[in-house]
């Protein structure tokens, strides 16, 4: 059986193993501020092996597997990780992507400057700022990121009244 | 959902704090998930 997300309590574990990552997709969007619905926790880790290692042992703590259509039990490994690729999860906080990079090839150091730090329960996690998220989905072009454009550019007209 | 209606919702979740917006998230993600295990939310 799939565990619904949890998202908080996904976001703590990472911190609790001191992953240096970017928060990115769906969930970025809400915390900055954006009413969409979504039910995967996006992130971008640093991909050095220092933080690879952290990133294995959170999955490992979060009982990380492979979406695998054919039902193969699939752990992910930290050499794996150290790709460009994605690497769709689930795990016992929910579905959990692990993103080399986005847009048009952002890696974790391309995104750091336009990541904001915010506290969630007991972690602070770094979240990518809602004019850089745009960016990134106006960079990837999918159906799915289209879809969002016009309430995160709202969100982003509003949120510089404040 | 109309112009106006997107601006209330949005001006309303930049009201909360970071965390808070997560928790409304979840909010809709548990009602869901209840939906679709057939059991009111």
């Amino acid at each position: 059986m799939v565990a619904p997300p949890r998202f908080k309590d996904a976001l703590e574990i990472l911190a609790k193993h001191r992953v240096d990552l970017v928060v990115v997709g769906g969930v970025a969007a809400v915390l900055n501020g954006a009413p969409i619905a979504t039910f995967d926790l996006d992130v971008v880790p640093a991909r050095s092996q220092e933080n690879l290692d952290r990133l294995a042992a959170a999955l490992n703590d979060l009982e990380a597997r492979y979406r695998d259509r054919s039902g193969r039990d699939l752990r992910p490994e930290t050499a794996g990780l150290a790709g460009d690729g994605h690497h769709l999860l689930l795990t016992r906080c929910g579905p959990l992507d692990v993103l080399g990079q986005i847009g048009s090839g952002r890696c974790y150091e391309d995104l750091l400057p336009d990541a904001v730090a915010i506290s969630v329960g007991s972690a602070t996690v770094r979240v990518l700022g809602l004019s850089a998220l745009i960016r990134t989905k106006e960079e990837a072009g999918r159906e799915k990121d289209l879809a969002v454009l016009g309430i995160l550019r709202r969100t982003l007209q509003e949120s510089a009244k404040k | 959902m109309s112009d106006d209606g997107d601006a209330s919702l949005i001006r309303w979740m930049l009201s909360l704090t970071p965390e808070a917006r997560l928790a409304v998230l979840q909010g809709f993600v548990d009602s869901a998930v209840e939906l679709g295990n057939g059991r009111p939310a």
